[in-house]
Parts: C-alpha cells; sequence; structure tokens
C-alpha cells in the first residue's frame, strides 16, 4: 500500500540499463563469432577483438551483480503487482510479469548454471542473491550453519556454548548448563479469544442509554 | 496459490491459525522466523478504524399468498432469513512521525492523502478442520473520500486501533506477529489525527503479541487448494511445535456479524 519510493524506481531504472548494455554487448560479440556465409570470410575475428569483447561483458557482469548486491534487501522485499493504469489491452504481458514461476525450460537452464558455477567456484559463498532460500540448499557449509545460529537465536547458542564448555573438561555443575529462568511476567495476558473478538469487531463504545444500539 | 483461472485476488478465502507470544520472547520468535523464512520481516503499523452498520438487519418479508411452492417467478426472491449485517474495516498504513507529538498536531491531513483499504472479513465456516477457513475483501480507496462512502452506505464510525508489528512471508504462509494499541480516548471520526505514542495504551496489558499464520486461497471450490493449504499449516505448526503453539481460533469469536 506503498507509494513508489523515487529511490527504488531509479534502482530497477539501473538494473534495466545495465541489463541492456549487457545484453547489447553479448549480442554483438555472439554475432561476430557466427561463421559467416562467404567461405573467404575469416570467421574468427582476431584475438584483440575477443580480448575486448570479453572485458566489455565482464565489465557489465560486474557492474550489474554490484548493482543487484547492494539492493538485495530491496530486491528480496519487492514485488510486482499491476496498478489500474496498466493498459490491460496487453494482459498476456501481466500474467507472464505476474508469475511466480519460471518457464520449466529457463528454471533447468538456471540450474544448470548454477551447478556450473558451484562446479567452478572452490569456495562457494552463499549468495545474497539467492532466492531459493536456505530451505532448498542441499550442502550447507559449517560456516553457514554458524551464521544462521548466530541470526536465529544467540539465546540458545550461548546455552549450548555453555554445555560444550562444561564437555570440555571444566569440572562446572550441571546448572550451569541452565539458562536463568525468564523473568516472571506481572501482568497477566488477556486470553487470546478475548483479543481476536477486538480484532473482528473493535471496541464497542459504553453505551449511552438503555435504548442507544 | 491460484489456481489457473484464478479470480482477481482482492476477494479470496483465508485459512487462519493463531498464536500467542509474550513480549520478552518477542524478538527471539521473529528472528527465529526470519531464520526459517529467509528474509527480514517487514515491519507493519496499520490503523485500523472499524464501521457498523446503522440500519437493524432486515427480515424478507414474504409477500402474497404461500401457496407458490412449486417455483419462484423469475425476479422474486427466495424467503432467505433474517439478512445479516457486518462490520467493515477502513485501513490504511500509518507513518511512525504521525505519532510524535509533533505529527499529531502537524498537518497529517494536510500533506498527502492517505491510501485507505476497505476490509471485509467473514465469518469463519464451521466445521472441523485444521484451520479456520473465512471469506476476506480488501480494496483499495482509489478516489474520494472513506468515512463519506461508509457514511452513504449506512455505515458508521465505531473505534479505531492501531497495529503495530511485523509480516513475513513463508512460503505461502504470511505470518504476522502484532500487538493493539488503543487511544485513550477515542476521536470521532476515523480520519481525524493520530493521537502521539503517549496517549496510546497496550490493549493486552501485558504486552503480548498475536501470531497469525494465514494462507490465501483464490479458489474456495478446489478441494486440492484448499487440503495443499491446511497441510502446509500443519508443517507450520508442527515445525514451530517447541516454540510456538498454533491453534485453531474461535470462529464465533472472530464472527463480525452484527448482532
Amino acid at each position: 500500500m506503498d507509494d513508489v519510493d523515487p529511490d527504488e524506481l531509479r534502482t530497477l531504472d539501473q538494473i534495466r540499463q545495465h541489463l541492456l548494455n549487457l545484453s547489447l554487448s553479448m549480442q554483438s560479440l555472439q554475432k561476430d563469432l557466427v561463421a559467416q556465409e562467404d567461405p573467404r570470410y575469416n570467421p574468427l575475428p582476431s584475438k584483440q577483438y575477443l580480448v575486448s569483447a570479453e572485458k566489455a561483458v565482464k565489465g557489465h557482469l560486474e557492474s550489474l551483480h554490484r548493482l543487484l548486491s547492494e539492493n538485495a534487501q530491496f530486491l528480496r522485499e519487492a514485488h510486482v503487482y499491476p496498478t489500474a493504469q496498466f493498459p490491460w489491452n496487453q494482459e498476456h504481458l501481466a500474467t507472464m510479469l505476474l508469475r511466480k514461476r519460471l518457464d520449466p525450460g529457463v528454471e533447468t537452464w538456471l540450474a544448470q548454471g548454477r551447478e556450473a558455477t558451484e562446479a567452478l567456484s572452490a569456495d562457494s559463498q552463499p549468495d545474497a542473491m539467492d532466492y531459493d532460500g536456505p530451505a532448498k540448499r542441499q550442502q550447507f557449509d559449517p560456516a553457514y550453519w554458524q551464521d544462521l545460529w548466530d541470526f536465529a537465536a544467540p539465546e540458545t547458542h550461548q546455552a549450548i556454548q555453555n554445555t560444550f564448555a562444561d564437555v570440555e573438561g571444566n569440572q562446572s555443575q550441571p546448572s550451569q548448563t541452565r539458562r536463568p529462568p525468564p523473568p516472571a511476567p506481572e501482568v497477566k495476558e488477556l486470553p487470546l479469544d478475548d483479543v481476536l473478538r477486538v480484532l473482528a469487531v473493535g471496541i464497542t463504545p459504553v453505551v449511552q442509554g438503555p435504548f442507544a444500539r | 496459490m491460484t489456481s489457473n483461472n484464478a479470480p482477481p485476488l482482492n476477494s479470496l478465502h483465508e485459512l487462519l491459525l493463531f498464536g500467542t507470544v509474550s513480549a520478552t520472547r518477542q524478538p527471539a520468535l521473529l528472528r527465529i522466523l526470519a531464520g526459517y523464512a529467509g528474509l527480514q520481516p517487514h515491519a507493519i503499523l496499520e490503523l485500523h478504524a472499524y464501521f457498523k452498520p446503522t440500519r437493524s438487519p432486515t427480515v424478507v418479508q414474504q409477500r402474497g399468498g404461500s401457496q407458490g411452492i412449486t417455483g419462484l417467478k423469475p425476479g422474486q426472491q427466495a424467503q432467505a432469513g433474517p439478512k445479516d449485517l457486518y462490520f467493515w474495516q477502513l485501513v490504511r498504513n500509518v507513518e511512525e512521525d504521525e505519532l510524535t507529538d509533533a505529527g499529531s498536531d502537524a498537518a497529517s491531513s494536510g500533506t498527502k492523502p492517505h491510501k485507505w483499504q476497505l476490509q471485509f472479513r467473514d465469518t469463519p465456516e464451521p466445521g472441523k478442520r485444521s484451520a479456520a477457513i473465512r471469506f476476506a475483501v480488501n480494496q483499495d480507496v482509489v478516489h474520494g473520500d472513506p468515512e463519506a462512502y461508509m457514511q452513504a452506505m449506512e455505515y458508521r464510525y465505531q473505534s479505531r486501533h492501531l497495529l503495530e508489528g511485523h509480516r513475513l512471508v513463508y512460503n505461502n504462509v504470511v505470518i504476522s506477529l502484532y500487538r493493539a494499541f488503543v487511544p485513550r480516548e477515542d476521536s470521532a471520526t476515523a480520519l481525524s489525527p493520530l493521537p502521539p505514542r503517549s496517549q496510546l495504551q497496550l490493549l493486552d496489558p501485558s504486552g503480548t503479541y498475536i501470531v497469525e499464520a494465514n494462507i490465501r486461497l483464490s479458489d474456495r471450490s478446489n478441494p486440492t487448494i484448499i487440503n495443499t493449504g491446511l497441510k502446509e499449516l500443519d508443517r507450520l505448526r508442527t515445525q514451530l511445535r517447541d516454540i510456538i503453539d498454533l491453534k485453531v481460533p474461535d470462529r464465533l469469536k472472530l464472527d463480525t456479524r452484527v448482532k
């Protein structure tokens, strides 16, 4: 229910620009690499050309990656929805944009790409742009689990550390593994049903008189 | 979750489970849920204004003789029970600086118009299920004065309160953790500026948070979708079994009909 943030709009536009540049440079490289019909024509461009084209593509990829990781949180939380100003004679565009899942062909292609990069890079850090989330990962490295523990439950983590500290030989009493009990709540909580009732119908004002509704 | 020919998603059915968490344990629960979901929770601060119908529920009169058992002539309405009337809500997001002392007298009506949303929540359906199911409509108010509209529909403003908390999405479940604040003295209209935080008190003085797990279904008539949703809520409930107790709410407590 928020207005479109100009910063967010600019981010999206920058991403679009970078993607466009990347796409253009890759297309021109591809065009030059494709063998020409004319046999007299040398199909493979010079090494210098290849090197500079590769540098261009790599530069675009890097800037795009930087842009995406800087705005990772926004992008992760952003979602597409059409407003009333959407040109609805292009309804197919809207349905295409709103799809939560990509085409199966695209998905397999993405999966292949991911496998390829994991095979290439020896130390695979969890990607900031990993939309699949930790739940879908097949392998975790211990550093990642450590981060997750620190993020999710520092008190529990502390208790476990205390436990293992005891196991390591210190002759401390078992009571050290127990966390101190949380302070007793001072005020009794309202029953859930009563709160749900208020959330359903609001608070009835005090009746004015015997005939007021 | 949608079927292929899904209707617009501003009117849909919801599968619901509720739980509570004490104020002391709420930050840990929020972190744990954020860890499960793999994303940061989104802070919510919403104003809910409740509207009550001014008409009393009417009974449909039967006109004419009562020999017409064979069928209804076209145009005649079937004899319905008394038509129920429901509470409606106008909801909008609130900026934190509307709740400062300066914000309440600064032109919160002057700067930019607020974006209201009209919300209707039906009473949950009866029947034993592992979650409550109810029909819900959310309609953005695009243009005009929402309170004048409600008055024209013969609804009167009754009360309002503020919900503050967080919301995050875990697969298909929208998990919200929130608690309600009530103004010490309420205003006569929904649109008047909000009192500052010092004038708001917790509905539940113990500061307990409500946990709501909500799956939205677009197609009530598709049992596969309903079962998938129920299974997902069950899975969530077992996953969080030792952390928080998610239960089916009492449907009469969520009953929005006017008595």
